[in-house]
């Protein structure tokens, strides 16, 4: 048959020169760096060094100081990231599905969305003190409201040539939800997720840098306020490594689940 | 006589206000192929649509099997213009959809699907994903899912519009030779004459808008046609006739003549 074309699947282009060139990037980052720290061109108080920072990084991982900060943070984020998930997920599908209910939540949501975050932390510490809770809080109102934005528009988004299929075909409304509006709005969903993953990453660093006593973000601003530069770089790398890991591992799960779809890198 | 499959008694359908469909009437029989041609806008698909149940008639009735029928139903499938396959989903998957929200079970719909993927010839794409398929290839998945219920009428709405020219005739061939095997009732809307034709038990050809049943043309062709039944001289006189009744039709309504196709 003429028309029968031969599926090709359709390759990235590799990705191990990608890594490389990234490498070099960074590599040629830290080497000038540290050149520039040895020659004393600007003042280590103000500039540390990469042999420095690694140093530090001996230090606060044998005194256990880094694993104790990193594990605090690690909760908070986990806790409210996961908070954001299991509420956000279906609070936002319903948002999008039912009109009414979208039509009820959006104008908060919006409302809450106009405002910084950041801003809403001091009343959070008025209503639940300084500790783990006040954390939590905010790092679910941030993922939350990226998860919401991000769902809303993908059920919203659906294709109305799915909905006439599916109506043709006489699909239950449950059919219609779980067989196409859900399927057709994975990839929001997930684009959601990682946007939200970036958020809390940042607000539960920027709330211990605020108020608290322990944490990734305690330890930037305790390190900053006693110019001890290569313990705040320290930390610092750790909240971006963390990040960038956390990024990853979602884009490999958008890849694995948008496999049905032609990629373009 | 054969016995009536499909009947439209005075069916009309008003957008706005403005009227698309003008008390169309007319019978199919079992097994029969008819084709429906007519100026682009005559309101053709949306015929369809409303035959389908998408979308209520304004006024008239819609009846299969001798019962009136509104909405939906499982007696009916429409293979839509475009093919609108779930991107997420495999070949075999598309087609079980229409299975699905019928309740069949997982294996009969796998089943059924893996033989309606033989009968489009579709052999070894059954994981594809639509995206990896060529837009002849998706139409066939579009119409075996169609199949794939089992309906009494099969309503196809240019479903080779946007194929290229040689594809489209491969497509019009393999469609015969499916129906044949099926024997299933259809009606095919088009504004391709030749297609029409080729297909065909019957053509109705319909006016510009609002769309209304102009004539009815029989093409006097043996079956089972091959393509070279297009260099016949039957078929060059059918095609030409239908033709001068569109233009005719065009030239009564200067207004939307120039968009008869």
């Amino acid at each position: 048959m003429s028309d029968l074309a031969i599926p090709r699947p359709i390759r990235l282009p590799r990705i191990s020169e990608r890594a490389a060139i990234g490498t070099v990037s960074i590599s040629l980052g830290v080497v000038a760096w540290e050149l520039v720290a040895r020659a004393g061109l600007v003042s280590p108080v103000l500039l540390s060094s990469p042999s420095a920072i690694v140093a530090a990084f001996g230090r606060l991982l044998a005194s256990g100081e880094l694993e104790r900060h990193l594990i605090v943070s690690g909760r908070e984020f986990a806790v409210g990231l996961l908070l954001a998930i299991v509420i956000g997920l279906p609070v936002s599908v319903l948002a999008g599905w039912n009109t009414r209910a979208g039509w009820f939540l959006q104008p908060l949501v919006s409302a809450l969305y106009a405002a910084p975050t950041v801003a809403l932390f001091p009343l959070i510490i008025i209503f639940l003190g300084i500790g783990f809770w006040d954390k939590v809080l905010l790092v679910f109102i941030s993922g939350f409201l990226q998860i919401f934005i991000a769902t809303t528009a993908g059920i919203r988004a659906t294709d109305r040539r799915w909905v006439r299929l599916a109506l043709s075909f006489k699909a239950s409304q449950p059919k219609l939800f779980w067989s196409i509006v859900l399927p057709g709005a994975v990839p929001y969903l997930l684009l959601g997720l990682r946007l939200a993953v970036g958020r809390c990453v940042v607000n539960v660093v920027v709330a211990e840098m605020l108020a608290s006593e322990a944490g990734v973000g305690y330890m930037i601003a305790f390190y900053g306020n006693t110019f001890k530069v290569a313990e705040v770089f320290v930390a610092l790398i750790s909240v971006v490594v963390t990040g960038v890991v956390l990024n990853q591992l979602l884009l490999m799960v958008e890849h694995h689940v948008g496999r049905w779809r032609p990629t373009v890198q | 006589m054969a016995k009536k499959k499909l009947e439209l008694k005075d069916l009309s359908f008003e957008y706005a206000s403005l009227a698309a469909l003008d008390g169309v009437s007319f019978d199919v029989e079992e097994g029969e192929f008819v084709s429906i041609v007519g100026p682009s806008g005559c309101g053709k698909s949306t015929m369809l649509s409303v035959i389908d149940g998408l979308i209520p008639a304004t006024r008239g009735k819609i009846v299969v099997d001798g019962k009136e029928v509104r909405g939906p139903g499982h007696d009916r499938a429409l293979v839509f213009q475009e093919p609108s396959l779930l991107p997420w989903r495999t070949v075999l998957a598309n087609i079980t959809f229409g299975l699905e929200c019928q309740k069949a079970t997982r294996k009969e719909a796998a089943e059924k699907a893996h033989s309606l993927i033989r009968l489009v010839g579709l052999d070894g794409f059954a994981d594809a994903y639509p995206y990896q398929l060529s837009g002849g290839m998706q139409q066939r998945v579009n119409l075996a899912r169609a199949l794939a219920v089992d309906p009494e009428v099969l309503l196809m709405d240019e479903p080779f519009a946007a194929l290229d020219a040689q594809t489209r005739e491969v497509m019009q061939a393999e469609l015969l030779g499916i129906w044949r095997r099926t024997d299933k009732t259809v009606l095919f809307v088009t504004h391709q004459i030749d297609e029409a034709v080729y297909l065909a038990d019957r053509v109705i050809v319909f006016t510009g808008r609002p769309g209304r049943v102009q004539d009815i043309v029989v093409p006097r062709l043996s079956r089972p046609r091959d393509l070279s039944v297009k260099h016949s001289r039957d078929f060059l006189s059918c095609v030409e006739r239908i033709w001068s009744l569109i233009q005719a039709d065009g030239k009564k309504l200067p207004e939307h003549g120039g968009r008869a196709a």
